[in-house]
């Protein structure tokens, strides 16, 4: 009896379950239906607050890093708007976010007065992670963490904006920016750090005895203190058909940052100095005053004319040191080497830039652009640092530094660069745009360095970076640059349930440079080199919608490309044209919307993405010593697979409900570079999967509450940035 | 000990009937249309000539925008194919509200917007390495301006240049530079970044020497040489050669690869 029951009611419930989505009441009911009694409201004003508990198992750094958000949680006000009518003319509107944890903050004020202007004032801060991974060596299986690092990166902004804005009269805008990027960063930088005495070294050769201060990739902090600048002001007139904007811009740039070198797992204390190494640091000032004129007149409605003009000048000074840090074998212990002290430049910049657009209909079903822009820009600079190096008797015990040389370097260049473009967009046909575009950026360029401190081959073969050159010596240089883009495209509406779209775009960048030096104590002799690329490719996009609550939104993408290089023969002359890279790139895009019932969403989407660059290179040794090692340079494989998944359903009058995927996985790592080296390629899983609800408790109070998991394993990392464990988000908005 | 749980025919036919269910109760008791962005629930199409009213300088410009290319002669305005409700939702509710942040769909809110067409893009910025734009830090109208001109900022024959977007916020790579990469002069910061994302770090291209070998060629054809990359050139060190080992931009090295004023090597 029991068995039949079951069966009966297995039974039913098939039917009911199959024919659920076939019942037509439901959905008649609410089609018909005049207005949407339960829809949740809108607040013109409101306050949301809302905090976030994450319960991280694993590398927490790595969690921050990927979610922008810390591992220990955030709280606060996420969401604040208030929009208040202070007289018949004048509005205020407020907006404000306080997320501590996250240190996420926003508060600005706007107040407007119809047909006057407004005046605006806010700050803005946000933070962002990172993970502090130092390396990872997988064929010793040793991970570098920076530890005790708090790494994080703050950018804010303060601004001030006022403007007056007349309906019948010019309109002025004065603002003030102030924008601060302060915070400490992970980093690598190549010195001569391997160990002798330490296990880990390069993956292949663990064990084997290295040449003391061999070079190799080394973490380290990046500290980063810069600070921006920007006041600007405009004033927009209109008078016959024209309307004219003039605005000038102050700007000043002062960053001061850093880098400090952080030991190789096994690594022997540093001695001098005892803790950390202050590796490089560099300073950049500049000071630039910046006017712009555009004027925009429409002649009638077929035609209208935009012109602009722009002059920048800035001057610079540069500052800093270059170090690296080095290894004793006798010491057993890290030294700094001062490469590069007193590193000092005063760069100037004048910038003159003159664009036009004629735009026009030369036909009912036609439109033209057509574009021209000219930009004549000088840099000088003068420049230079001191060459000092560690002595070698002194390694063992103290840093004593010899000053070797100074070298110093005047240089100037100057770039002409015109651009003409042409626009053109046909809709003759019904349902139908086609658009074609063409721009070719041609560039004169003059290069004069003095001491570049880089001599130039004497087979003629470019720049080459092998020794300093000698005092006095002088390089010139031609940089003509032609880069030809071209693009096709079509939208076309072939019937209401679809919409096909298509783009064939190409590039064609050819740059030479012709180089002549003075190279002092030896003859003159002339230079070609010349590198350029082309890229092909072509966007497919198709929208279907087979039903009014069902769409297939397709995206296809494929880039080919191809670089190549080509230098003048020793005995001069254009010599051949090698291939250099390829790259090849398809991507395709999928996202499907279902609304079987307005009731319930259901989105999917998925990318798939494979994109890899060859390079000529064949091979490199990893070995010096026989038996030889050879190990190519591999292709740098970019692929990856993205899915997600949305599923929204209102659960009833004042309930809605939400679920929601995301599934990555990349799988570009490649152990065999080991042995040469890291990094290996990106290789990752990525997991997430959240349930929310949304709640109307009273019209003017709503609530949203969320529950998730996630993982995420890295085998770039070798596992040592794993992560996984629930989440929680609550909130609640109240209509003020 | 706690009981395992296993998924079985009756589970799912069970779970299913439930899930069935709830929504036979939800669409039969409820007249709501479930809040799923970038959806305005309960409005309609208005046309672009609405707009224009409040939004009169947008509405100006996007003739010449490069999403106006999309534009169709003869679609009918309220479905929402073309014109400003294509990208900010159909615009009833907002337009008789007055204004509003919650009557409309703001892409500076939200990307789900710009990722209707965009498809790719939702991928890319849910890799590990992007711009905060799925975490509300940034958005797409920061660096992008989609009413006017060419939505991707500079370049072609419009006043700024195409690098101009990015060193807005890096002004340490803004420079200027007597000694600058050329692939900044030719092509912009896009040459090496993929500002959307990458699932490599600092959203580059590629993450090894690869990237800078595209175009610093190691080796041509027998007899050439291009700056001592074979073997006895700097590049060919006693362990066979540094480009193996991951980034020709690493610090020490090629440390100023954005541009130098006082090393044409791109040193310090």
């Amino acid at each position: 009896m029991q068995t039949n029951f079951s069966s009966l009611l297995r039974s039913t419930g098939l039917i009911l379950a199959c024919a659920a989505p076939l019942l037509p009441g439901s959905r008649l009911a609410a089609a018909t239906a005049p207005a949407e009694a339960d829809a949740f409201p809108t607040y013109e004003s409101y306050i949301k607050v809302s905090g976030e508990a994450p319960f991280i198992s694993g590398d927490t750094a790595a969690f921050a890093a990927r979610a922008v958000t810390p591992h220990n949680g955030s709280y606060g006000i996420e969401d604040l708007y208030i929009t208040k009518d202070l007289t018949k003319e004048i509005t205020m509107k407020v907006n404000g976010r306080a997320m501590d944890g996250s240190e996420d903050y926003l508060g600005s004020i706007n107040i407007s007065k119809d047909d006057f202007g407004s005046v605006e004032a806010g700050y803005k801060r946000y933070r962002i992670f990172y993970d502090g991974v130092g390396g990872f060596f997988p064929l010793a299986n040793q991970f570098q963490r920076m530890s005790n690092e708090n790494l994080h990166v703050d950018r804010s902004s303060l601004w001030f904006v006022a403007k007056i804005e007349k309906a019948d009269g010019p309109s002025f805008s004065l603002s003030y920016r102030n924008e601060i990027r302060t915070g400490r960063k992970d980093s690598s930088e190549w010195g001569a750090i391997v160990n002798a005495d330490a296990t880990v070294t390069k993956g292949a050769l663990v064990g084997t005895a290295l040449p003391a201060n061999t070079p190799f990739i080394a973490p380290n902090v990046q500290t980063l203190d810069e600070h921006h600048e920007i006041l600007e002001g405009s004033a927009t007139v209109s008078f016959w058909k024209t309307t004219d904007t003039l605005k000038a811009t102050l700007d000043w740039v002062g960053n001061d940052d850093g880098r400090v070198y952080v030991k190789y797992p096994n690594s022997k204390v540093i001695v001098d100095p005892a803790a950390t190494i202050i590796d490089d640091s560099e300073t950049t000032r500049t000071r630039s005053f910046r006017v712009i004129n555009q004027t925009e007149t429409k002649f009638n409605d077929v035609v209208s004319l935009e012109v602009g003009l722009s002059y920048l000048h800035l001057t610079g000074e540069d500052g800093g040191q270059w170090i690296t840090p080095a290894y004793s074998t006798s010491a057993k212990a890290f030294f700094t080497t001062v490469t590069a002290g007193n590193i000092y430049a005063n760069p100037t910049l004048d910038d003159y830039v003159a664009n036009a657009f004629l735009k026009f209909t030369p036909g009912k079903d036609w439109r033209a652009d057509i574009g021209f822009r000219d930009e004549f820009n000088a840099v000088s600079d003068s420049g230079g640092f001191t060459n000092v190096a560690l002595s070698s008797t002194a390694k063992n015990t103290s840093s004593t530094y010899v000053t070797t040389n100074q070298d110093v370097t005047y240089s100037h260049e100057t770039d002409h660069i015109q651009t003409p473009e042409v626009t053109l967009q046909y809709l003759g046909i019904r349902n139908l745009s086609i658009y074609a575009e063409y721009s070719d950026r041609i560039n004169k360029g003059d290069q004069h360095w003095v001491n570049p401190f880089a001599a130039v081959s004497t087979n003629g073969a470019g720049v080459v970076t092998t020794v300093p050159i000698p005092v006095g010596s002088v390089f010139f240089q031609n940089a003509n640059q032609d880069n030809e883009d071209a693009k096709l495209g079509a939208n076309w509406n072939p019937t209401t349930k679809l919409t096909l779209r298509a783009e064939v775009f190409r590039k064609d960048h050819q740059n030479r440079f012709i180089g002549a030096n003075d190279y002092v104590g030896t003859a003159s002799f002339g230079a070609l080199y010349a590198t350029g690329y082309t890229f092909n490719g072509a966007t497919l996009s198709a929208i279907y919608r087979p039903l009014p609550e069902l769409s297939f939104n397709t995206r296809y993408q494929q880039q080919d490309g191809k670089m190549s290089v080509t230098a003048n023969t020793v005995t001069g002359g254009l010599g051949y044209e090698s291939p250099s890279g390829k790259a090849t790139i398809r991507m395709i895009s999928e996202t499907v919307d279902w609304a079987p019932y307005k009731q319930v969403y259901v989105q999917g989407n998925v990318n798939v993405v494979y994109n890899t660059l060859q390079t000529s290179y064949p091979a490199v040794l990893v070995k010096a010593t026989a038996p030889f090692v050879a190990v190519p340079i591999v292709n740098a494989d970019n692929n990856y697979i993205v899915g997600s998944a949305l599923c929204g359903f209102a659960l009833d009058k004042r309930t809605d409900l939400q679920v929601q995927g995301l599934w990555e996985r990349a799988n570009n790592y490649n152990p065999q570079v080991a042995s040469g080296g890291q990094p290996y390629g990106a290789g990752f899983n990525f997991q997430s999967v959240t349930v929310g609800l949304k709640h109307k408790f009273t019209d003017r109070i709503m609530g949203e509450a969320k529950v998730g998991y996630l993982r995420s394993t890295s085998d770039t990392t070798g596992g040592f940035t794993n992560y996984n464990g629930p989440l929680a988000y609550l909130s609640l908005t109240y209509a003020l | 000990m706690s009981p395992k749980f296993h998924w079985s025919k009756t589970t799912l036919l069970f779970g299913g009937l439930a899930v069935w269910g709830l929504l036979l109760v939800s669409c039969i008791s409820v007249d709501r249309t479930v809040v799923v962005p970038p959806h305005i629930a309960g409005a309609k199409y208005v046309g672009s000539k609405a707009c224009a009213q409040c939004h009169g300088d947008q509405v100006d410009h996007f003739a010449g925008s490069t999403h106006s290319r999309l534009a169709l002669t003869g679609a009918d305005p309220k479905v929402g194919d073309t014109g400003c409700e294509a990208c900010h939702g159909p615009g009833s509710l907002h337009v008789a509200a007055g204004g509003g942040p919650g009557s409309i769909i703001n892409p500076r809110k939200s990307p789900e917007t710009c990722f209707q067409c965009h498809l790719e893009k939702r991928g890319e910025m849910s890799l590990p390495h992007t711009h905060p734009v799925l975490a509300g830090r940034v958005s797409c109208v920061d660096c992008h301006d989609v009413h006017k001109g060419n939505s991707v900022r500079g370049g072609g024959a419009a006043l700024a240049a195409s690098t101009e977007t990015c060193i807005r916020c890096h002004t340490q790579q803004a420079g200027p530079f007597v000694y600058q990469h050329g692939a900044i002069r030719e092509e912009g910061c896009t040459a090496c970044h993929n500002p959307h994302g990458s699932v490599n770090d600092k959203m580059l291209v590629a993450r090894d020497a690869n990237l800078c070998l595209r175009c610093h060629l190691a080796d041509l054809a027998p007899g050439f040489n291009l700056g001592g990359y074979s073997s006895g050139g700097a590049h060919a060190n006693a362990l066979g050669s540094r480009l193996s080992e991951g980034a020709c931009w690493s610090a020490g090295c090629h440390e100023d690869v954005h541009g130098s004023n006082v090393n044409a090597s791109l040193r310090p």
